[in-house]
């Protein structure tokens, strides 16, 4: 029971500096980063993974083709909607209701939920058990599948306790969140071209120099 | 306020760094505990997917499990239930490293289709068992065939496949997929899976099939099985 909850737990962790994981990684950290990395965020980021780790474990949905250039475009939108606070004291918009925590962290549930559909995730020994049994006995696959998702997220755990025990200056915090919000508009903006395979790449690069 | 606070983002922090590193050095063997366990045991028998999938096989073929007596040795128990014919290699745009054209040619030997790209680590990583068991049955009766379909566009040029092939061993016939409609076909539902390794009986029939790396001693006890096996 542990060796089946704590392998796919250990590889994910393991897979989070591999490239094909990015895809999945990156747009979570921008999502995370842009709602001030706040507990709320992560909660609801962790829980969202471990949604969609089960969407794709069920392998009855993907987001392709044209489903995947509109998903991108929800997504910059939802991006733009988490920088809306920053700009509150230069432009007249109702922020108040969405620089409230929860509010982030539903919309960085949406974020990560849509980037586990993006994802092609790397098919080690434990997640390929975890498919392959999945086919067959989905429910019995939810809970090593929630471990595996959980050791995905571990980086973005990692980067929240960091926030936390920094602290940053607000304006600090601020440049922070607009740069990673950025970025993932960025992100999402590349795959509504239909350049999948170049952001890829380009993460691939970013990470591995 | 501030200070528990920060103490439990210190203490999460360094359980997060903690938890990092001992998937990292879990993950340095292949023999590690958290990774390395049998995919199935005599004392567990099937797992589970051999059971739900003999509900899957074709209702054509009534699924035969081959293997009812639990295993002298340590080798994993694996059934092998029929999931009927496989489905044809569809949009092939040519073999390398063969003299077959077509998985229909091959009826009679034992066939182990995996769907690979060289540019895909868990790919690479299940070449060397796949040399071992090259090695150890091709002489029996098995044939490989690596269905190379590429993710990204530099994998689909064939000069960059043949360089790969040679670099990494790979010695056995390769059908090329640049369109993934192979890869696609036989995989079922939206999303296909690298790497992903089917075993074909000599009828031509699936028999068995697991997605990514592992599960390497019940993948030589299946070949082992279906070699021993006579074409109906």
């Amino acid at each position: 029971m542990i060796a089946a909850i704590i392998g796919p737990f250990a590889e994910a962790v393991r897979a989070t500096v591999q490239p094909c994981t990015f895809l999945m990684i990156v747009p979570t950290a921008t999502a995370v980063i842009a709602a001030s990395a706040r507990w709320q965020a992560l909660v609801a980021a962790v829980a969202a993974a471990i949604v969609g780790g089960w969407i794709l474990a069920d392998n009855e949905f993907l987001l392709d083709g044209a489903a995947l250039r509109w998903s991108a475009v929800v997504v910059a939108l939802a991006l733009v909607a988490l920088l809306l606070p920053l700009l509150r004291e230069r432009v007249p918009i109702p922020t108040q209701l969405m620089g409230r925590p929860w509010t982030q962290a539903a919309i960085v549930a949406f974020v990560v939920l849509v980037a586990t559909q993006w994802w092609r995730p790397c098919v080690g020994r434990e997640l390929g058990n975890v498919l392959s049994d999945a086919q067959f006995d989905l429910v019995g696959q939810l809970l090593p599948m929630a471990f595996y998702m959980l050791g995905v997220m571990v980086p973005i755990a990692a980067l929240v306790a960091l926030r936390y025990l920094v602290e940053p200056a607000e304006r600090w915090q601020a440049a922070l969140s607009g740069v990673a919000g950025t970025v993932g508009v960025v992100i999402a903006l590349f795959l509504v071209a239909g350049r999948h395979e170049s952001v890829t790449v380009t993460l691939t690069r970013w990470t591995l120099g | 306020m501030q200070l528990p606070g920060r103490m439990i983002a210190l203490l999460s922090l360094g359980a997060l760094a903690a938890i990092i590193g001992v998937a990292v050095v879990s993950g340095q063997s292949d023999d590690g505990v958290l990774t390395a366990a049998p995919a199935v045991t005599p004392e567990q028998g099937s797992p589970p997917s051999t059971v739900a999938t003999t509900n899957q096989a074709s209702s054509t073929v009534p699924a035969v499990p081959v293997t009812t007596e639990p295993p002298v040795t340590t080798e994993p128990a694996v059934d092998l239930p029929d999931r009927g014919l496989h489905p044809p290699l569809r949009d092939i745009d040519g073999w390398l490293q063969s003299d077959v054209t077509s998985l229909e040619e091959l009826r009679g030997q034992v066939v182990a289709v995996q769907f690979w790209t060289f540019g895909c680590s868990n790919c690479k990583a299940t070449l060397s068992h796949m040399q071992d068991l090259y090695a150890k049955y091709h002489d029996q009766g098995l044939e490989i065939v690596g269905v190379h379909s590429p993710e990204f566009s530099y994998e689909a040029e064939v000069d960059n496949i043949v360089e790969a092939a040679a670099d990494l061993g790979v010695t056995w016939p390769i059908a090329l997929d640049p369109t993934k409609h192979s890869f696609h076909d036989w995989q079922e539902g939206p999303r296909g899976f690298w790497p992903r390794i089917y075993l074909v009986d000599r009828n031509g029939h699936i028999r068995y099939d697991h997605r990514g790396e592992g599960r390497y001693d019940e993948i030589d006890a299946a070949v082992g099985i279906l070699l021993d096996e006579p074409a109906t």
